[in-house]
C-alpha cells in the first residue's frame, strides 16, 4: 500500500502550487493580455471640431499601426476601435457608451473639453484608464483617479503666457482676444487672473464667435485703447483671419498666443510678412525639430493623413507608446495600468518627458515659438513652475 | 471710427449681395432659399478650384465660376422648385435647409475642412486717408455691388425680358395666361440668384478665406437683411445690408463683441415689431 | 381613429425593451429618443396643428434643462425643478410669442431662429451661472421624497411613463375646442377668424403648450443625463427637431414619436458613414418632403386606406 502522510501531501501540494504561481507570475504580463489588446478612442471625426479632433485619431492610429507592424505589445496586437463623437456632448457620451460595450483595456478621449466632461462619469464607473488631451484646466480637477491628461493644458498656458509677455518681452498693456467657445473663454479668464497677479491689467478684453469672419471691430477696440501687445487665443482658422486683418488695418502689435499662431494650417494661409514675429507658447510641435527621425515622422504622417501633424498628433502618438511601455511591465490589468500611469516619472516621448502629478497631469513642458517669416522657430522649452 | 464705417460697409455689401440673390428668387417664385449661403460657399470653392488648383488667371476663374453658378442655379430649381410647387411654405423652407446641409457636407467631403484663400482680382497697396485704411479689395467690393445694382436695374426695367420677369414676379398665373414664358423667367431668376451669391463668395474668399461651413452664418445674415429691408424690396435689401454691416461692426466695438451675432437678430426683431412689413414695405401682398 | 390593438402592442413593446436589451448604450440612446419625442410632441402643437413654423423649440428645451440644472445644483429640492422650468419657458414663450403673432411664415421662421440664437448666446456668455461652453455637470438626479430612479433602466421606465402622459394630454387637446381651433388656424387663418376663432390666442396657447412640453423634457434631460452643455440645444438641434416632426408625420401624434426615435437612432446606427451620413440625411429629408409630405405616418394611413378599399 502506498502511504503518504498528510503533512507530506500538504507540503508537496503547497510547494507545487507556489512554484506554479511564481512561474505564472513571471509571465503574467504577457499572458494576462488577450491576443488582441482592445484600445478605445473617441474623438470628433465629423462636425465643426473635426479639424482638431482628427489629429487625435491620426496620432493614435499611426502609433498603433507602427507598434503592430513591429509585432505588437509582447507579441499581441493592439485593436484600436475609434468612435466619432460628432460635435455635440450628447453624441460624445453616446460614442463613449459604444466604446465601453467593447470592454476596452484603456480609452483615449479627445482634446475637446466639453466632450470629456460629459464622458468622465461613465468612464470612471467602468474603472478604465482614460487618457485625454482636453485642455480645459478643470478636466483633471474632477476627482476621477482614472483620468489622465497627456497634453499641456490651458491652466499652464494662462500662467506662462502672461509671465513671458510681461517679464521677458516687457509688455504691460496687452489686449486679449479669444474665440468665444469653451477653449478660448476658459483661457481668457485664466490669463486675466494671471495678469492680475502680475499687477498688469489688460487694455481690452474681446472675443469673437467661432464662425465670425470679421474681427476688425475687436482689433480696432484693442488699438484704440492703446494696447502694446496682443494675446490671441483661437483655432488656426480664426487666428489666420485675425492676423490677416491686423495687417490689413496696419495694426502692429507684439502678438503672443497658443499654438494656433505657429500651426501649419495657419501659416499656409498667411504671407511671410503677416506671420513674421508672432510668438506662441503651447504643446510642442514637430515642425521645428531638426532631428531627422522626427522630420521623417512628420512627413510620413502628412503623407498618410493629408494634414500636417500638430502638437496633439504628437501627444496622442506618445500616449500610445507610453501605454505600450506600461503594459509591457504590468500586463493587461486595468488597476495596475492606472497605478503605473499615476507613477509615471520622466518617460521620454518624442519631444518632451512625461511625469505624473497628483491630479493626473503628465505634461509639464511647453515650447516657446516665434515665427520667422512663415517658418516657426523654437525659442526654447519652458516648464511649468515646479518642474 | 471711420475705419469702422469702411469695414462695416464692406461687410454690409456682402450681406446685400446675398440678400439680392435671395430676393431675385423670392420675387419670382415666393421661395425663400435657406441654402443661399451654401451657394455663396460653392461659388468661392469653384473660384478657388480654378484660380488655385488649376492656376488659371483670376479673371478667367471669375468667368467660369459665374457660368458654373448659373448652371447650379438651374439644377437647384429642378431639384427644389418643381417638385415643391404649391406645397406649404415651411416644407419649402425645410427642403432648402436640407439642400444646404447636403451642399455643405458634400463640400466637406470634396474639399476638406481646411480654410483656403483666393487671390483678389485687384492688386495694389491700400488707400489711406484721414487715419482710415481702405484696401483695394474693399474698393472692389463696393464697385462690384454698384455695378450689379446698376445692371440689375437696367435689366429689369429697360429690357424686354426683364419686364417679363417683373410681370412674372407680380402674378405668376396671370403672366402664364398672357403667354409669358414663365418657366424661362423662373429659370433665369434661379440662375441669376445663384450667380449673385457666387459672386459674393468670390468677394468673400480673399478676405475671410473659404471653408465649407462658411455659408451658414452669411446666409442667415442675408435673410435677416431681406427681412429688415422688407421682403421683395431690392433697394431695401441693399440699404438693409449696409445698415446691418454697420450695426454689427459698431456694436461689436462699442457694446460687446460677445453678442455680435445677436445684433442682427435683435435689430430684425425690433424692426418687425415696429414695421411688420419691413422698413420699406414688401412688394407682394398676402394671398387669401 | 386610434386603433387600440396597435396602441396596446406598442405599449407592450416599449415596456419589454429593457428586458430584452440589457445594453446600457441602447437604453441610454432610447432615453434620449424618448425625451426628443416629448419635445417633438410639443413642436407638433405649434407647427403640426397650429401651422406656425418654429425653430425655437430647441431653445425651450435648453431653458428647461438649464433651469433645472441651476436650481437643483443650487440646492433646491428636485420637486421644484419642473415647476421652475415651466415658469421660465412660459415666460420665454410669451416673450417670443406676443410680438410675433402677426408675422407671416418667413418672418416667423427668422424670428424663431433669432430667438434660439439669442438664448444660446446668453447661455454661452453667462458663464458664472450656466457654466458657459463647458456646461454643467454633476447635476442631481430626480428625487421625490428621497426616492429616485437609479440606473438607465429605471430612468427608461420613468421616461416611458412621462411620454405616455404627454401623448394622452396631446390627444385630449387634439379633440378639444382648442385643438380644433388650432387646426382651423393652420388651414386658413382668415377663414378661422371669420368663424369666430381667436387665432391670436390660439397661436399663443399653442406656443406656450409646445414650450411647456419642451421645458419639462429639458428638466428630465438634465436630471437623467446629469450633464448639459449649450451645443445640445443649438440651431442645428432645432432644425433636427423640425425634421423629426416632418419625417414622422406632422400633425400625427404617433408620427412625432416615430420620427423622434428614428432620427435619434439613425445617426448613431449609421456612424460608419462618417461625413456621408449628413449628405444622405439631407437628401432623405428632401425625399420625404417631396414624396410623402405627411411623413411616415401618412404612409401608414395610406396603406390602411388601401387595405380598407381593397377589402
Amino acid at each position: 500500500m502506498f502511504y503518504v502522510s498528510l503533512k507530506t501531501s500538504v507540503t508537496a501540494v503547497t510547494a507545487i502550487w507556489l512554484s506554479v504561481a511564481v512561474a505564472a507570475d513571471a509571465k503574467a504580463d504577457a499572458a494576462s493580455c488577450p491576443s488582441s489588446i482592445p484600445f478605445g478612442l473617441t474623438t470628433a471625426l465629423t462636425g465643426n471640431l473635426a479639424l482638431l479632433g482628427t489629429q487625435a485619431r491620426n496620432g493614435a492610429e499611426f502609433a498603433v499601426d507602427e507598434i503592430n507592424a513591429g509585432g505588437g505589445i509582447a507579441g499581441k496586437k493592439i485593436a484600436l476601435t475609434t468612435e466619432d463623437t460628432g460635435a455635440s456632448s450628447t453624441d460624445a457620451l453616446n460614442a463613449m457608451n459604444r466604446i465601453l460595450e467593447g470592454k476596452p483595456l484603456v480609452i483615449l478621449g479627445s482634446m475637446i473639453s466639453p466632450h470629456v466632461f460629459a464622458q468622465t462619469e461613465v468612464v470612471t464607473k467602468s474603472e478604465t484608464p482614460f487618457l485625454v488631451g482636453a485642455t480645459n484646466a478643470k478636466v483633471t480637477m474632477q476627482g476621477s483617479k482614472w483620468l489622465f491628461r497627456t497634453h499641456v493644458h490651458d491652466g499652464q498656458l494662462a500662467e506662462l503666457i502672461p509671465e513671458y509677455l510681461v517679464k521677458t518681452l516687457g509688455k504691460t498693456r496687452p489686449g486679449i482676444m479669444a474665440v468665444a467657445d469653451d477653449y478660448g473663454l476658459g483661457a481668457s479668464k485664466g490669463i486675466q487672473a494671471a495678469l492680475a497677479k502680475l499687477k498688469v491689467s489688460p487694455a481690452a478684453v474681446a472675443s469673437y464667435a467661432p464662425s465670425d469672419k470679421d474681427m476688425s471691430a475687436q482689433l480696432l477696440e484693442i488699438k484704440d485703447k492703446d494696447a502694446d501687445s496682443l494675446i490671441l487665443f483661437g483655432r488656426p482658422a480664426d487666428v489666420t483671419l485675425v492676423i490677416k486683418q491686423m495687417n490689413d488695418l496696419g495694426i502692429k502689435l507684439t502678438t503672443i498666443g497658443n499654438a494656433s499662431i505657429v500651426a501649419q494650417t495657419t501659416l499656409n494661409n498667411l504671407s511671410a510678412a503677416e506671420a513674421d514675429g508672432g510668438y506662441a507658447i503651447g504643446g510642442m510641435i514637430p515642425q521645428t525639430s531638426t532631428d531627422a527621425k522626427i522630420m521623417d515622422w512628420s512627413k510620413r504622417v502628412q503623407d498618410k493623413y493629408k494634414v500636417p501633424a500638430d502638437n496633439f498628433t504628437v501627444s496622442y502618438y506618445d500616449t500610445v507608446y507610453l501605454l505600450k511601455s506600461i503594459i509591457e511591465k504590468v500586463g493587461c490589468n486595468k488597476p495596475a495600468i492606472r497605478d503605473a500611469l499615476a507613477a509615471t516619472k520622466d518617460w521620454k516621448g518624442m519631444l518632451i518627458s512625461y511625469q505624473a502629478d497628483g491630479q493626473g497631469d503628465l505634461a509639464h513642458t511647453l515650447g516657446i515659438y516665434r515665427n520667422k517669416g512663415k517658418t516657426p522657430e523654437l525659442t526654447g522649452p519652458i516648464k511649468e513652475s515646479g518642474y | 471710427m471711420g475705419q469702422l464705417v469702411v469695414n462695416g460697409l464692406a461687410l454690409g455689401s456682402i450681406y446685400a449681395l446675398v440678400a439680392l440673390g435671395l430676393l431675385l428668387i423670392f420675387n419670382t417664385v415666393q421661395i425663400v432659399n435657406f441654402a443661399q449661403g451654401q451657394l455663396l460657399m460653392l461659388g468661392a470653392f469653384i473660384g478657388i478650384s480654378c484660380a488655385v488648383t488649376h492656376e488659371l488667371p483670376v479673371a478667367m476663374a471669375w468667368a467660369i465660376t459665374m457660368v458654373a453658378m448659373a448652371l447650379v442655379g438651374i439644377v437647384f430649381m429642378v431639384l427644389v422648385y418643381f417638385p415643391l410647387r404649391g406645397r406649404p411654405a415651411f416644407l419649402v423652407i425645410l427642403t432648402t435647409i436640407a439642400m444646404g446641409i447636403v451642399l455643405e457636407n458634400l463640400a466637406l467631403i470634396v474639399w476638406g475642412p481646411l480654410p483656403v484663400s483666393l487671390p483678389s482680382p485687384v492688386r495694389g497697396p491700400p488707400v489711406r486717408f484721414a487715419g482710415v485704411v481702405v484696401s483695394m479689395h474693399q474698393i472692389f467690393i463696393f464697385a462690384t455691388l454698384a455695378v450689379i445694382l446698376l445692371l440689375q436695374f437696367l435689366f429689369l426695367t429697360k429690357t424686354r425680358f426683364g419686364i417679363l420677369m417683373q410681370a412674372t414676379a407680380q402674378d405668376l398665373h396671370t403672366a402664364r395666361l398672357v403667354g409669358i414664358p414663365v418657366n424661362r423667367t423662373i429659370a433665369v431668376a434661379f440662375a441669376f440668384g445663384a450667380v449673385l451669391s457666387g459672386i459674393a463668395g468670390l468677394l468673400v474668399a480673399p478676405i475671410f478665406l473659404a471653408e465649407p461651413t462658411m455659408g451658414g452664418s452669411l446666409g442667415l445674415k442675408g435673410f435677416v437683411v431681406s427681412v429688415i429691408g422688407g421682403f421683395g424690396n431690392l433697394p431695401g435689401a441693399v440699404i438693409g445690408g449696409l445698415f446691418l454691416g454697420l450695426i454689427e461692426t459698431f456694436g461689436a466695438r462699442y457694446i460687446s463683441s460677445n453678442f455680435r451675432d445677436a445684433y442682427a437678430f435683435i435689430v430684425m426683431i425690433a424692426v418687425l415689431v415696429a414695421w411688420p412689413r419691413g422698413l420699406f414695405g414688401e412688394k407682394s401682398s398676402e394671398k387669401v | 381613429m386610434k386603433s387600440w390593438p396597435i396602441l396596446a402592442l406598442s405599449a407592450a413593446v416599449a415596456l419589454a425593451v429593457p428586458v430584452v436589451a440589457h445594453d446600457g448604450y441602447i437604453i441610454q440612446l432610447l432615453n434620449i429618443a424618448i425625451l426628443n419625442a416629448i419635445v417633438v410632441l410639443g413642436l407638433n402643437f405649434v407647427t403640426g396643428w397650429a401651422g406656425q413654423i418654429n425653430f425655437g423649440q430647441a431653445a425651450f428645451y435648453g431653458l428647461g434643462a438649464y433651469t433645472t440644472a441651476i436650481a437643483t445644483k443650487a440646492g433646491l429640492p428636485w420637486i421644484a425643478a419642473p415647476f421652475l422650468s415651466v415658469v421660465v419657458v412660459v415666460v420665454a414663450s410669451l416673450m417670443l410669442g406676443l410680438p410675433t403673432m402677426r408675422l407671416r411664415t418667413y418672418y416667423l421662421a427668422m424670428t424663431t431662429i433669432g430667438f434660439g440664437e439669442i438664448v444660446r448666446l446668453m447661455i454661452v456668455h453667462w458663464e458664472p451661472v450656466t457654466g458657459g461652453t463647458s456646461g454643467l455637470r454633476a447635476i442631481p438626479g430626480v428625487s421625490v421624497f428621497g426616492f429616485g430612479p437609479q440606473g438607465q433602466v429605471q430612468h427608461y421606465y420613468l421616461l416611458i411613463a412621462t411620454l405616455g402622459l404627454a401623448i394622452l394630454i396631446a390627444s385630449r387637446i387634439r379633440h378639444s375646442v382648442l385643438g380644433r381651433a388650432m387646426i382651423a388656424t393652420r388651414d386658413s387663418e382668415i377663414a378661422a377668424e371669420q368663424s369666430g376663432v381667436d387665432t391670436i390666442r390660439t397661436k399663443l396657447l399653442a406656443f406656450m403648450i409646445g414650450a411647456v412640453y419642451a421645458g419639462l423634457a429639458g428638466c428630465l434631460y438634465a436630471s437623467s443625463i446629469r450633464f448639459i452643455s449649450p451645443d445640445s440645444f443649438s440651431g442645428t438641434q432645432a432644425v433636427l427637431l423640425m425634421t423629426m416632426l416632418i419625417v414622422g408625420g406632422m400633425g400625427s401624434i404617433a408620427g412625432c414619436v416615430v420620427g423622434a426615435v428614428a432620427l435619434t437612432i439613425l445617426p448613431e446606427a449609421l456612424r460608419f458613414l462618417g461625413q456621408w451620413y449628413l449628405v444622405l440625411y439631407g437628401l432623405g429629408v428632401i425625399a420625404v418632403i417631396v414624396v410623402a409630405p405627411g411623413g411616415l405616418a401618412s404612409l401608414v394611413s395610406l396603406s390602411q386606406l388601401r387595405r380598407a378599399n381593397a377589402g
